[in-house]
């Protein structure tokens, strides 16, 4: 680029001509029409990257009342370690309509610098490209671990099946059952549930059992949770399969003659009352009260209600799902990653951020003192904060559940919605009795499409231009100048007319 | 004879007494019944208010015991406190009534205004233009949000409140629609006549239409305050600083992703309901009169 050129371009970037005077002088200057559209595009989205300024990092996630002081507490002592001349800010936001409220953000350019996404919104962001890949910065030196120090199944959809690393997991809850120990106790059970898991003879028919002698007691053996991952559960530590080709490729479980026995098994039990399903519970009314108030034997959550359990001051402990072995088989895991915003001005500085975040010392810090998820990085410093107390007696197998299990299934996860689609084309076998092999079968139907569009939608490497897109485009751009001019009307329309 | 005229017509009287009195007992017993109803649909209605005052004072444990424990033992008065404590609700309380209040205010001005001008102004195109504004009430704000948020980002006005005021107090359909039906059914004699006296447009809608619209203005004013007050979806888009949330959102913040505190959440429900509760003793005659008019009008 010669003087001339160097200094127009100066000239615009600083104001001195006006952006159709640019083009034109560009023109005649001979600077080809690539780096004008390049060089204009960086002068127009440098004004909108991340939500901070060129001075300022903005983080954010869902929080409750708990956890938000754990968040501020970490922002306070990141600032004070670090010392740079980055302020980091963190934007509490409610869990409802998170994602809604990440999604428009974005679009409006808007969105924090760094934030948490869902495992099941993940996929989304992955698709269309607007988080940075960090792959490579995690095998950097910037990087306070690898990814291989968290465990192979915890990536979910925020890998691509390339290899390609989207978010990083910031703590997980792989899912265990809680029992209420007096309800067992009420029941004649004298050898508890992780009594059984530590002797290898924690089978499907020693739950069974279990669960057959609470239903005689006038309770509920066991609330089966409106979540698919929980079916999955049952599935998978059944020795069966719900996804093929590790968890990326199409809906199988009506094919694999050990899903259809767990699917069938459970529809069963919900049939015989041994255990009733969350959705006919009364709206509000989650399978944690149930196990509090004595109502039930065994939930299936994470580490997420351990706070009310100690509240609410009944015996309580945990055990991995019963499984064909009498050993502890790969269950879900629920999982939120943390991704950075492609749009950031500070992508250093906002991966400094993520990587000690998600570093042990990060975890812990988050973690400790009543902590409500379980470290996803395998490091003995950060797990201590699971083990230490023995609270739950038996916590060591939510460390043990974590390195074995696995989250949301990637070919899930990159199709929208087909979580929920997926549990509530469920909900007739649960609630009516229909056959579950024909439920499956549709849902495997259903899936097909959608997964493979998902596959498509993150294969391709640019974005392809799609009408529907490119309409809505023009169409908010219109709508935002008209509001705008209409706001800045000089004049007032006074209809004089008669009447 | 005599006799005999006088017996028949004490039977009569008789016969009239006794059907004056079944009469009486069956409207005694229709009133009744009616009253059981009204008494059974009162307490039914009533309910989940008393059970969110119950919940918000027991522990976790009693909140979903089984059976339900209807008096609390012991009664946890400190969920209050902590509730209140917990997050900055008496900023959040500021920020709820501002937007209510204000939106309130201005949207009474913007719909009376323009209801008159659809009403009474003939221009051309102006039924046209009328159903267009109608139609904006079918789409759905989840597909304007996009734009509305990047109207107040490049005005720069997001995360403020006042990015909550404006657009509601300029524009609500559903207000101008309900202002202009009312404005409709008034005599147009009164116009004519304030006419022939030589009011001008503006001395006529100020004069006499303004105070003939008191009962929908109060009707509209209470839906638009209530509306306001419990809105949640645009203040989750457009504020990022705690110190402009409203009400709502801090008591979204007692629900986690997976676990929800819910004495806690019964506990800031109280709080937060007790400003509307305010508004609807002090305003009860307009609000039922406004559910009459508008359930006419519909």
């Amino acid at each position: 680029m010669n003087n001339s050129q160097q200094s127009l371009m100066e000239e615009f970037r600083t104001g001195g001509v006006d952006r159709r005077m640019f083009i034109r002088r560009a023109v005649a200057l001979g600077i080809s029409l690539s780096s004008i559209e390049a060089f204009m595009a960086a002068c127009t989205t440098g004004s909108i990257g991340g939500g901070g300024n060129s001075g300022s990092i903005l983080w954010s996630n869902w929080a409750n009342t708990g956890e938000i002081q754990r968040f501020k507490d970490f922002t306070a002592e990141y600032n004070k370690t670090n010392n740079t001349n980055v302020q980091y800010t963190f934007v509490p936001t409610a869990n409802n309509n998170y994602f809604s409220k990440i999604l428009t953000e974005l679009n409006g350019g808007n969105a924090p610098d760094v934030f948490y996404v869902g495992d099941g919104d993940i996929g989304k962001l992955v698709a269309n490209q607007t988080v940075i890949q960090l792959d490579t910065l995690l095998s950097s030196s910037k990087s306070k671990e690898k990814a291989s120090d968290f465990s192979p199944g915890l990536w979910g959809a925020a890998k691509t099946v390339s290899g390609k690393i989207f978010g990083v997991p910031v703590d997980c809850n792989p899912l265990l059952l809680w029992y209420n120990e007096k309800v067992l106790q009420d029941a004649g059970i004298t050898t508890m549930p992780a009594t059984l898991a530590g002797q290898g003879q924690w089978t499907r028919d020693a739950f069974q059992q279990m669960i057959e002698k609470i239903k005689a007691t006038g309770k509920y053996g066991y609330v089966l949770d409106s979540w698919a991952l929980v079916f999955y559960g049952w599935v998978t530590t059944n020795g069966g399969k719900v996804y093929d080709k590790n968890g990326y490729g199409n809906f199988i479980a009506h094919e694999d003659p050990k899903a259809l026995d767990a699917f069938t098994w459970l529809a069963t039990q919900v049939r015989q009352k041994t255990m009733i399903y969350a959705g006919s519970l009364p709206k509000g009314q989650g399978n944690d009260l149930a196990l509090i108030s004595g109502q039930t034997g065994f939930i299936s959550v994470g580490r997420w209600d351990l706070p009310e359990f100690k509240t609410a001051g009944i015996k309580y402990d945990c055990v991995p799902f019963p499984s064909f072995s009498g050993k502890i088989e790969p269950a879900p895991v629920a999982l939120a990653y943390m991704v950075i915003n492609k749009k950031t001005k500070l992508q250093d500085q906002s991966f400094n951020f993520l990587t000690n975040y998600v570093s042990p010392a990060g975890q812990q810090f988050r973690l400790q003192g009543g902590g409500n998820a379980v470290p996803s990085i395998q490091a003995v410093t950060a797990e201590k904060v699971v083990t230490d107390g023995n609270d739950p007696a038996h916590a060591q197998y939510l460390l043990e559940a974590r390195n074995i299990g696995y989250g949301l299934f990637p070919a899930e996860g990159n199709a929208p919605g087909l979580s929920t689609d997926i549990q509530t084309a469920l909900d007739p076998v649960w609630l009516q009795g229909s056959d579950v092999k024909t439920a499956l079968a549709k849902i495997a139907a259903m899936a097909e499409p959608r997964i493979q569009k998902g596959l498509q939608a993150r294969s391709s490497t640019s974005p392809s231009f799609s009408p529907v897109v490119a309409l809505e485009k023009i169409a908010t751009q219109w709508c935002t100048t008209s509001i705008i001019s209409a706001l800045r009307m000089p004049y007032l329309v006074r209809p004089v007319l008669p009447l | 004879m005599l006799q005999e005229a006088v017996d028949t017509r004490a039977m009569k009287a008789g016969v009239q007494t006794d059907m004056g009195r079944r009469k009486q007992i069956t409207g005694i017993a229709v009133t009744g019944l009616l009253h059981l109803l009204l008494i059974i649909g009162a307490f039914i209605m009533v309910v989940p208010f008393l059970w969110m005052l119950i919940t918000s004072i027991e522990t976790t444990a009693q909140a979903f015991s089984i059976p339900p424990s209807l008096i609390p033992n012991p009664f946890m008065w400190a969920n209050y406190p902590q509730s209140f404590n917990a997050l900055p609700f008496n900023l959040a309380y500021m920020n709820s009534a501002i937007i209510a209040v204000t939106v309130t205010f201005f949207q009474l001005i913007t719909c009376s205004m323009a209801a008159y001008a659809f009403a009474r102004i003939s221009f051309p195109g102006r039924d046209i233009l009328f159903f267009a504004f109608l139609a904006t009430l079918m789409i759905p704000f989840q597909l304007t949000i996009i734009p509305i948020f990047l109207t107040m980002k490049t005005i720069g006005l997001l995360d403020t409140l006042l990015s909550l005021i404006l657009p509601p107090a300029l524009f609500s359909a559903f207000g101008v629609f309900l202002m202009r039906q009312f404005i409709m059914g008034l005599p147009l004699e009164l116009e004519e006549a304030a006419i022939m006296d030589g009011a001008n447009r503006w001395k006529i809608f100020w004069r006499i239409i303004l105070p003939l619209l008191r009962a929908p203005l109060a009707a509209l004013g209470i839906f638009t305050f209530i509306g306001q007050w419990n809105d949640f979806f645009r203040p989750l888009i457009m504020l990022n600083s705690p110190a402009n949330f409203t009400v709502p959102l801090m008591l979204s913040q007692f629900r986690g992703q997976y676990a929800t505190q819910w004495t806690l959440v019964m506990a800031g429900s109280v709080i937060a309901v007790l400003p509307l509760l305010i508004v609807y003793i002090l305003a009860q005659r307009h609000i039922i009169r406004g559910i009459a008019m508008t359930g006419l009008k519909a």
